[in-house]
């Protein structure tokens, strides 16, 4: 009982006018995500297409966790692992509403592009990932704009948990 | 410091990229797919161009030239330079020249 109400409490905090800003950054991130990734699947389905000497477009679909791990054929397996990421997920959200206000800014950001993640993974059973940076034949773990945003929103909290007090 | 650990705990989750390109490809053992696998391509026959045998051999130009300047030359008679030399003078020149003296 006192559970549901301090969830009745969390959710009135969370719709509050003054976290429409945040919204904002979430939903903005979240479409620009979708955006690239409709038109990736569109248009760049059929093989790697070269950008310049660095970069490439190649869709490859994941259906596991970061750096392809857990990528399974077993679908109990597959939803138990998108369960998890929507509890992560809802934790992140948890922590954005008793936050300060820079803290919901960085929050609203890996909140977005794990937004875009997780749909993918209910949409598809599988994310998109398109972006293959390299040198030479050594590349990098491919990726898309969602995974951009989510460490973009880490490296900011790390380094202003560090440089930033109080 | 525990929200950063929770973070980076939770970016494995949320992230999504996908295992290194290659590496992933071997261990799935997939085969690199390539359209023209098994394409031959025919050369093109050969053709040769309008008018073959009017075009001249490479070098041959400009011998054909000096040819033509020869026979240009032989028709009008014109006397090379040598030809107008004062040691060569015609006999009309003497006999003005004796006149001229006398």
């Amino acid at each position: 009982m006192d559970f549901l109400i301090s969830f009745k409490k969390k959710k009135i905090e969370f719709l509050k006018k003054e976290n429409i800003y945040f919204f904002l950054i979430i939903i903005t991130i979240f479409f620009f995500d979708r955006i690239t990734k409709i038109e990736i699947i569109n248009n760049y389905s059929n093989g790697a297409s070269y950008i310049n000497d660095y970069i490439n477009l190649d869709l490859i679909w994941n259906i596991g966790i970061g750096f392809g791990f857990l990528s399974t054929d077993s679908s109990l397996i597959y939803n138990f692992i998108s369960m998890i990421i929507g509890i992560v997920i809802l934790y992140l959200v948890y922590i954005f509403i008793e936050s300060e206000k820079l803290d919901k800014i960085i929050y609203s950001i890996i909140i977005g592009g794990a937004l875009g993640n997780f749909y993918d993974r209910i949409l598809y059973k599988a994310v998109p990932d398109f972006i293959d940076i390299h040198y030479s034949n050594m590349h990098w773990f491919t990726f898309n704009i969602a995974d951009v945003f989510i460490t973009i929103g880490i490296l900011i909290f790390i380094i202003k948990s560090y440089f930033i007090k109080n | 410091m525990k929200k950063i650990i929770f973070l980076l705990s939770s970016l494995i989750f949320i992230i999504s990229c996908s295992g290194i390109k290659d590496a992933g490809k071997i261990l799935r053992n997939e085969k690199e797919v390539t359209t023209d696998e098994f394409l031959v391509k025919k050369k093109a026959p050969l053709i040769l161009p309008p008018n073959y045998e009017i075009i001249p051999e490479p070098g041959s130009i400009s011998k054909v030239q000096e040819k033509e300047e020869e026979k240009i030359q032989k028709i009008l008679k014109a006397p090379t330079t040598d030809g107008i030399s004062d040691n060569n003078s015609s006999s009309i020149e003497d006999s003005i020249l004796n006149r001229i003296r006398k």
